[in-house]
């Protein structure tokens, strides 16, 4: 066909959006309890210094991304590290997003069943879920690119639905103002990786963007402030309704202060309900990029013609992997492995490769003829 | 009139015999690139044509008359290239040489007769033919034969005489404000009626036969410095290509103008309306016109397109968008309507407030069957309803509209066949479905309504979801063209064209033609004031 070639191409803002529509995640839902009971008042101020964080790692990723451009991470990382320590960290890398698909399947379904569901097993669930995914992931990048566009709306009418808990906010809730434990506020940063998950997916994604006239680290960056800005706000008014006794007790804070919102003489009841459904959408498509990214970077690792060929692989390790973490206790364990994961991969092995392709750089530069 | 072209493919192995795939594939993309760098040029080479032409005319003036015939005969033929219908008449008019240029279906034959022919010489409808095939149609044609003996050559003499349905109302899509006439069934009538809409020179008619036995003239259409690079000879070889041995209906050519064919959604805009087409050509689509076929088909189109209609022109830009955006809501609720209530009533009664619950269990406590089986019962009675309708004599359909309307509203639920809730959610969503422009559009929303109706049946509203989701994901992977059917709706790259999708800005802030469709010129000339 005519010119739908040039559409498998993003622009930098695409790009951007790409990002931030995968970092809001149902993965978020039963991380804030921890949050709120470590910080307590001053969540909101934990969350933003994630954010700068993080923003911190994705910009290390785009820096290393520009050091070899046209090349996804697993084409370069066996040039800079060697065979077998690139392997290793190939495998790291594409350990993330598919613990992120695992982990953002088991909390949007057991949303369902617990909230939406009395009876219906939850691998019956879990199967449909994941095969949406992958029907989308069988798609080429620019019709997935088109509806991550299209399904993204669901998150400003998320938000919005979520800001009728403003009706319960009560300042007193948010005192004291100035905080007396300072470990409190930092202790939770890590926990945050369910906040902000899947920005690793720019080691992939770069090379499918094109450059514009705006940077990809600004482009990127809007996103992390929009979405750090939605999640301050969003403790806020939480803890605000809620009180911290409340929030650091219940399993998801978020649907409980849903649940206690009453709009007097309207039609719709159990609000928690239809937030429930906006999440869907809104985390299959968090899904859906890391699904990509997996698939994309296999490709390039082995040098296939198609990522399709990789989807199929991938599916039987996600479901049983899914299907083995059926109890909280379990889960709370696959939060943390994919928490040190993140963290490990982000700020210890970026940085380092880093290092080693400036350090490349700096010697191909000296001796040109090498 | 062009004749088909037959290619012939060979495998690649064949024509590359000791390349390997990998190989053969570069070099097929290399000569991809190519064919398209070289259609590209060929469009370049034609408007510095147009230029060198220009050089010595006037300002505004597309070319300078010499006093030379031939050399003005090539300047008009020039300007005017690629417009099959457009006749010359070359002759001789006492000593001197003539030319006579019309444009067929547009130009009154008889006042030529009367007024020019009969003053020179009578040559407007002659013409010489050689090929034997040509003369053979020409008589199936009704033209008069005219051979004389001592010359090889046939005269045929124009003296056809159709049977045809006068230029009429707009039948299936009438607009309050907008112009009334409307396509008939020939072809020189509809290409007339879209040249009287604009004294374009750029506006090009290729007129191409199609169908072994039938030979039914088609025309091409389009204008040739706004339309993208290559489609036009991706839609002309689409076109050649079909094998074929009738066309009667525009749909026989609109199955083979796509890839996907079972996929329910309409990838080409039928209209029986010359203004639609003409601000279709004004876009940068193509347009297609069947002999014998009222409907006109226009391509490339999107999901937007088939929820535009010309009233959202002649009304404000306010009002059009509003009802813009209530078709986009009955868009969803035709197909989400009945499985959002099975939702409610067997999932999720939660969801509505308690007295209303207890009310609608009241009401189907009195049906004997499940609220999944009711709604498929009610959704057959209704498909049954509408296709008795349509192919009802227009008379009889009103009288059967209201048995219809008494059979469900009243007599299903004294049957307790169904609850009355119900009859109101399906009456909503079959009225929703009718609201939308075109009319193949809304039977392919009827033909996801069960599906939907079983998702929810089954899992509820998470069924729900996920079917929406698929949807989405299913339409955005429709191309027309290189153009996404649903993913340009929200595309960011394609802010500009937001203002005319899914609400309609003021006309003075449509400034652009539609960026997706990859027009040469990408701005439309001339203010809203009307001044050029």
């Amino acid at each position: 066909m005519a010119n739908l070639e040039a559409k498998d191409k993003m622009s930098p803002w695409q790009l951007g959006l790409v990002i931030t529509s995968g970092l809001l995640t149902a993965r978020l839902l039963p991380t804030t309890t921890l949050l709120i009971r470590d910080a307590q008042q001053f969540g909101w101020l934990s969350s933003a210094l994630a954010g700068l964080l993080f923003y911190f790692a994705a910009y290390l990723m785009i820096r290393l991304g520009q050091q070899f451009p046209e090349e996804t991470i697993g084409e370069y990382v066996p040039r800079l590290v060697g065979k077998t320590l690139g392997f290793f960290i190939f495998l790291i890398f594409i350990t993330i997003p598919l613990l992120n698909i695992i982990n953002c399947g088991i909390t949007i379904t057991s949303l369902y069943s617990t909230f939406l569901f009395d009876q219906t097993p939850r691998v019956i669930l879990l199967i449909t879920l994941l095969l949406t995914v992958i029907y989308c992931t069988l798609q080429n990048w620019g019709t997935i690119l088109r509806v991550i566009q299209i399904l993204i709306i669901a998150l400003p009418m998320l938000y919005m639905f979520y800001s009728l808990i403003w009706i319960n906010f009560d300042l007193l809730n948010l005192l004291p103002l100035w905080p007396d434990n300072f470990t409190g506020i930092l202790q939770p940063i890590p926990y945050h990786t369910d906040y902000y998950p899947g920005y690793e997916a720019l080691l992939v994604l770069l090379p499918l963007a094109s450059r514009g006239k705006i940077s990809f680290a600004r482009a990127v960056g809007w996103g992390f402030l929009v979405v750090t800005f939605m999640y301050v706000l969003g403790i806020i008014v939480l803890v605000g309704s809620l009180t911290v006794k409340t929030g650091a007790m219940v399993s998801t804070p978020v649907i409980y202060a849903m649940k206690s919102v009453e709009l007097p003489g309207t039609f719709i009841e159990r609000l928690e309900n239809y937030m429930i459904t906006l999440f869907f959408p809104v985390t299959y498509i968090s899904m859906v990029i890391s699904y990509f990214v997996v698939a994309e970077g296999c490709r390039k690792y082995f040098k296939c013609k198609d990522h399709r060929t990789f989807i199929p692989i991938f599916l039987p390790l996600i479901f049983f992997v899914s299907i083995f973490v059926d109890n909280p206790e379990r889960h709370a364990i696959l939060i943390k492995f994919s928490m040190f994961l993140a963290m490990f991969f982000s700020f210890i092995i970026i940085p380092l490769l880093l290092f080693l392709a400036w350090r490349m750089k700096g010697r191909t530069q000296r001796c040109p003829t090498e | 009139m062009g004749s088909s072209q037959h290619y012939r493919f060979h495998k690649l192995s064949t024509v590359q015999p000791n390349s390997s795939t990998l190989e053969t594939l570069q070099k097929l993309k290399k000569l991809q690139n190519l064919v398209q760098q070289s259609k590209v040029a060929a469009a370049n080479i034609r408007q510095v044509i147009k230029a060198l032409d220009k050089v010595a005319a006037q300002a505004g003036q597309p070319f300078l008359f010499s006093k030379c015939l031939e050399i003005n005969e090539r300047l008009v033929r020039n300007t005017l290239a690629r417009c099959d219908d457009v006749k010359y008449r070359t002759f001789r008019a006492g000593q001197a040489k003539a030319l006579l240029v019309y444009i067929n279906g547009l130009t009154d034959t008889n006042k030529l007769e009367t007024n020019v022919i009969d003053c020179l010489i009578t040559a407007a409808h002659v013409s010489i033919i050689t090929k034997p095939t040509e003369v053979i149609t020409n008589i199936l044609i009704g033209n008069c034969l005219l051979v004389i003996d001592g010359f090889s050559d046939v005269l045929v003499i124009d003296s056809a005489k159709y049977e045809k349905r006068q230029i009429s109302k707009a039948e299936n899509e009438d607009a309050s404000k907008g112009p009334h006439d409307s396509f008939n069934e020939t072809l020189s009538d509809n290409i007339a009626l879209v040249r009287r809409r604009t004294k374009d020179s750029d506006l090009k008619v290729e007129i191409l036969e199609i169908g072994a036995r039938t030979k039914t003239s088609v025309a091409l259409l389009y204008i040739d410095d706004l339309v993208k690079p290559g489609l036009v000879d991706e839609v002309r070889n689409q076109l050649l290509a079909i094998r074929i041995d009738m066309v009667i209906l525009a749909a026989n050519i609109e199955e083979f103008l796509t890839n996907q064919v079972w996929n329910p959604f309409p990838n080409v805009l039928a209209t029986e309306r010359p203004d639609k087409t003409v601000a279709g050509l004004y876009d940068g689509r193509l347009s297609i016109i069947i002999d014998n076929s009222p409907s006109v088909l226009i391509l490339p189109v999107s999901l937007q397109d088939f929820m535009q209609s010309v009233d959202d022109y002649t009304t404000r830009p306010s009002v059009a968008s509003l009802i813009r955006f209530s078709r986009y809501i009955s868009a969803f609720l035709a197909i989400f309507l009945p499985a959002l209530y099975i939702c409610v009533v067997a999932y999720h009664p939660g969801m509505i407030p308690s007295g209303l619950s207890f009310f609608i269990a009241e009401l189907r406590a009195k049906t004997p069957f499940p609220a999944s089986i009711e709604a498929l019962l009610m959704e057959a009675l209704l498909e049954i309803f509408q296709e008795a309708i349509i192919r009802l004599p227009q008379k009889l359909s009103a009288a059967a509209g209201v048995v219809g309307a008494l059979v469900i509203g009243t007599t299903v639920v004294e049957a307790a066949l169904a609850n009355a809730l119900l009859v109101v959610v399906v009456a909503t969503t079959g009225l929703a479905s009718f609201c939308m422009p075109s009319y193949t559009f809304a039977t392919a929303l009827r033909v996801f309504r069960i599906p939907a109706l079983v998702a929810a049946a089954t899992l509820g509203l998470y069924g729900v979801a996920i079917f929406f989701v698929v949807m989405i994901v299913y339409l955005c992977s429709l191309h027309s063209y290189g153009e996404s059917y649903l993913g340009d709706l929200f595309d960011i790259t394609l802010l500009e064209d937001w203002k005319d999708g899914l609400l309609r800005f003021p006309a003075k802030f449509l400034k652009s033609r539609p960026k997706r469709l990859g027009t040469i010129d990408k701005t439309r000339k001339g203010d809203t004031s009307g001044k050029s």
